[in-house]
């Protein structure tokens, strides 16, 4: 009796702790860090001076936007590219904040141009479309793997660089980023 | 004590059956039926029946197993956009380490089919390189950048203790000797005995250079062009056309079979692959010309090396996993234990006649249990690949392949839209006259040129199978036809037939088209396979299920005998 | 004793079928009819967006387009703004864009029960479908070169003209396991495709 509990609580112990202390089995994205990194990146938006700086008096800019571009070695559809720039837009309520700073949101010309091929709009549709800036995002990845193969071990750093850029002369009126790691165990090939 | 023992004895039998039962479990095929639909081109049909009875748990053994087979058919036939939800599970599960992790011990001593397939390092190569030819057909060159450079993960090169062309045998003959002189030598060996080498999958490096190109990134494009041609010296010249020269779309021209992987030796317990397609160095000749003008008026693009060899690199200890060396390491440690001798046969030359010789002597000795080799494999792999780049002029061009005395003709190639384009072109063995007929007798959602009797929907008797949209709907009426039926009334027909018009009707998935006897609607692209066996050949009439469609036929039947029967004013 | 078993056995039959009444469909309805907020086994292992999540996504964007109406400068201008069915821009690559236009149809209709918002707002057909109707209920010839004959619904006035545009996207991880849904709806002015009003993100995580 007095060495069952001691043993049973071993075996709680030892049972618990494989599953506490799992390894992560890939480095790929997960659907929180995509979400994490557009919430931050739209804080930091609209923390940004440039954004700050800007009044209903400002001189009014049109800005559009595209999505994500994808230089990680991790596939991120099309579909998770948008849903990135959608919840940076949503998440710093771009749409509510455009009157109070003097700028619009206008369609981004690949939506446009996908739904005009469906058939969806009608002939003219966004003709006076003219953007002067755009909000893009590219992600990029660095990997590092342990020099034995046999270790298994793996980490990649994702870091998003998101941008403003002036569409008449290319200047960059703000940027800034967000970086995550992740860190995998256990062959690739077994 | 005798209850103990007969439980034991009843034990052992459970256990046994289900090792029994668990080694038949394993060594699933595909059914022969599917290699043969694939050999005579009907991949559509083939991706569609395997896409039925793919694993939905990620933990099931035959998963990525079974999205590699249907993705490679998949792409075969021309749909990426119906490969999208497979592509991407695949990668997710490619990526993901340690697998087996807990299965790889039991698995070498028990039945290897435990083992969830993730395939030999090779196949993984492949399997990526799938990936990226999905992404890259769908536009997606970041996408495909991403796969392509995945499929160039570093391989453990062993010639620095067993020699440049060593076999599986020649390791475990090594490791089997280490492990005599010292406890755990051999195992210390395998693990730690080679050399980090760089990948020498030359596809995956100018899959990488053109999706690098693609993206505008042209130092990388550059790096991965000169990795290519520093593998492979035949491929110096294309990888310089693809650095330099000017053109606006590719194709990935795959043709044969790849190896087959059969269990042998005493129990079948030693994987071997077999060449099913044999390898030779045949170039592809490619030649173009614009679909008004003749025949004769083809111009040549050029010839094109064999890129990658399949069944070389089934061949190669770098590309194979060390389980099958970890088996004959056992066996042959026994071997030696019971004061054999390990000697080579009599055939010195890298065949793997004389690893087998080896085998059997030795598993001949002592075997352990009924360690049957899983084999497992991606049977719808090509054998050879080729990379094919072409600049094609404004309008629509006839695009003619021909490699080993096949001939494929594509038709209805048009420029792309943006900076280049990717077809997987997959030459089957055995297709009909269609695969080189250079006139379509099916309109669809790509055609430009008009075809007799593409004033009608299949489905009222007529010949086109364009998805219903404004523009087809007018086409409609011009040629008299579907005046009271609106857009809306065309689609919800389509619904009563059960047919589907978009990939997310399809649930993401392949499903066999309309043609085929199925219920798509989605056509694959201009410049594949399965668009000229679609398109250019002629298919059984179509039979209407609905109430709803016959009604409609039997009013267009009476509209058009109106109309024909109202004399002229 | 018999006597307690008979009285016993009716009881227990008594009971049975009073169990099995209340198990009868209500008059008129005909088994299997599930409440449409209620999420049904079949729903619950699907991958697709769940119908629940939809109807409480359509009811949410009609409610905040509702509220909103007032604070939107474009929809409180000198002339009744028009709003058309626009595109419905779907990646999720499983859920059939069917369903998103069943359920912005839906938002319409919760739209079109307020007075207060027809005063400022009117809802016209996309011009494919009005054509459609119109040729053929007014039974207009099919010859194109006949002038005067062909009937189309009238040009819209661009600047005043919205289009009621969807973005469906989904974040799927561990083989379709988990799949995570942001939908949104959106005015986007006809001339300049101008965003003048969004709803509320809209997210929804779904496990299998």
């Amino acid at each position: 009796m007095h060495t069952a509990a001691p043993i049973l609580a071993l075996l709680v112990i030892c049972a618990a702790l494989p599953a506490c202390s799992t390894p992560a089995r890939s480095t790929r994205l997960t659907q929180a860090d995509l979400s994490d990194m557009a919430t931050d990146l739209a804080q930091k938006l609209r923390d940004s001076d440039w954004m700050k700086a800007r009044t209903p008096e400002s001189q009014p800019v049109v800005i559009t936007w595209a999505k994500v571009e994808n230089l990680t070695l991790d596939i991120i559809t099309p579909g998770e590219q948008w849903y990135i720039m959608q919840k940076v837009r949503d998440s710093a309520g771009l749409v509510q904040l455009s009157k109070d700073k003097a700028f619009t949101l206008v369609i981004p010309a690949e939506l446009k141009a996908e739904g005009e091929q469906r058939g969806s709009y009608e002939e003219g549709f966004a003709s006076q479309r003219t953007p002067t800036h755009r909000m893009d995002a590219t992600m990029r990845s660095a990997t590092r793997s342990a020099a034995s193969l046999s270790a298994g071990a793996r980490t990649d750093t994702y870091l998003c660089d998101f941008r403003v850029t002036q569409l008449s002369d290319g200047a960059l009126l703000w940027s800034d980023s967000v970086a995550l790691k992740r860190a995998a165990a256990g062959l690739l090939f077994d | 004590m005798t209850k103990t023992c007969t439980i034991l004895a009843c034990a052992g039998l459970a256990l046994a059956t289900l090792v029994g039962a668990g080694s038949g479990c394993a060594q699933q095929r595909l059914d022969p039926r599917a290699v043969q639909s694939a050999q005579l081109g009907r991949f559509g049909p083939v991706a569609a029946k395997l896409s039925e009875s793919l694993a939905k748990d990620p933990s099931d053994r035959n998963y990525l197993l079974g999205r590699v087979n249907v993705l490679q058919m998949t792409l075969a036939e021309g749909v990426p956009d119906a490969g999208e939800e497979t592509a991407n599970e695949l990668f997710a599960l490619l990526r993901t380490q340690g697998l087996n992790a807990d299965k790889t011990t039991a698995s070498v001593v028990l039945n290897e089919g435990i083992k969830v397939w993730k395939g030999e390092p090779f196949e993984q190569a492949m399997g990526y390189h799938t990936i990226a030819v999905q992404k890259a057909m769908r536009g997606e060159w970041d996408n495909a950048r991403a796969a392509a450079q995945s499929s160039l993960f570093l391989l453990k090169d062993f010639s620095e203790t067993v020699g440049t062309d060593a076999t599986a045998a020649d390791l475990a003959k090594a490791a089997a000797e280490a492990d005599q002189k010292a406890e755990g030598g051999g195992e210390q060996l395998l693990n730690s005995g080679y050399a980090v080498a760089d990948s020498d999958f030359a596809l995956g490096y100018l899959m990488n250079g053109i999706a690098n190109r693609a993206l505008g990134r042209d130092d990388e494009a550059r790096d991965n062009f000169a990795a290519a041609a520093n593998v492979d010296a035949t491929l110096t010249d294309l990888a310089t056309t693809l650095q330099s020269t000017r053109y606006n779309t590719v194709l990935i021209v795959e043709y044969g079979f790849g190896p087959e992987k059969r269990a042998e030796g005493p129990d079948g317990a030693l994987s071997v692959w077999r060449p099913r397609t044999m390898s030779t160095n045949a170039p592809l000749a490619a030649s173009l010309r614009s679909v008004s003008a003749p025949e004769t008026e083809s111009q040549p693009v050029g010839t094109f090396p064999v890129v990658q060899d399949v069944n070389a690199m089934s061949r190669s200890l770098r590309w194979n996993n060390l389980e099958d060396v970890r088996t004959l390491k056992s066996a042959l440690g026994d071997a030696l234990l019971m004061g054999g001798v390990i000697v080579a046969s009599n055939n010195n030359s890298n065949d793997d006649a004389q690893w087998i010789g080896l085998a059997i002597a030795a598993l001949g000795l002592a075997m352990k249990g009924t360690a049957h080799a899983d084999v497992r494999h991606a049977e719808l792999l090509p054998q050879r690949v080729y990379v094919v780049p072409i600049d094609l002029a404004p309008g629509f061009s006839t695009v003619t392949l021909d490699v080993e005395g096949t001939r494929v003709t594509l038709t209805d190639l048009a420029p792309p839209t943006g900076a280049l384009q990717l077809r997987s072109v997959r030459i089957p063995t055995s297709a009909g006259a269609w695969l080189s007929m250079p006139t379509l007798v099916y309109s669809n959602d790509y055609t430009r040129q008009r075809i007799p009797r593409d004033d009608l929907p299949y489905i009222f008797g007529g010949r086109d199978v364009s998805r219903p949209s404004p523009a087809v709907m007018e086409r409609y009426r011009r040629g008299g036809h579907l005046l009271n039926l609106t857009q809306v009334d065309l689609e919800n027909l389509y619904r009563e037939e059960g047919i589907a018009l978009s990939v997310e009707d399809q649930g993401g998935r392949m499903r066999r088209h309309l043609l085929d006897g199925g219920d798509s609607l989605i056509p694959p692209l201009p410049g594949t396979v399965g668009y000229q066996r679609l398109f250019a050949q002629e298919h059984d009439p179509y039979r209407p299920k609905s109430d709803a469609l016959k009604e409609a036929i039997a009013k267009e039947h009476q509209s058009e005998q109106s109309t024909n029967a109202t004399p002229p004013e | 004793m018999h006597g307690t078993i008979n009285t016993t056995a009716l009881a227990a039959l008594a009971l049975t079928l009073a169990t099995l009444a209340g198990c009868q469909p209500p008059p008129g309805d005909t088994g299997g009819r599930v409440d449409v907020t209620r999420t049904t086994p079949a729903e619950r292992n699907d991958a697709r967006v769940n119908t629940a999540s939809l109807f409480e996504f359509s009811d949410q964007v009609a409610q905040q387009l509702a509220a909103d109406l007032s604070s939107v400068p474009e929809l409180n201008d000198q002339y009744r703004a028009t709003i058309v069915f626009g595109d419905i821009v779907n990646k999720t690559g499983i859920v059939s864009t069917n369903d998103f236009e069943a359920f912005r149809t839906r938002i319409r209709g919760k739209l079109m029960q307020s007075r207060n918002i027809l005063k400022n707002v009117q809802f016209v057909e996309n011009k494919a479908r009005a054509d459609d109707l119109i040729r053929r209920e007014t039974g207009s010839s099919g010859d194109l070169l006949q002038e005067g004959t062909r009937q189309e619904r009238a040009p819209l006035n661009a600047d005043y003209t919205y289009f009621l545009n969807g973005n469906m996207y989904r974040v799927e991880r561990g083989g379709s396991a988990v799949n995570t849904y942001l939908m949104n709806f959106e005015l986007t002015n006809m001339k300049s495709g101008a965003i003048i009003w969004t709803n509320e993100p809209y997210e929804v995580k779904q496990a299998r």
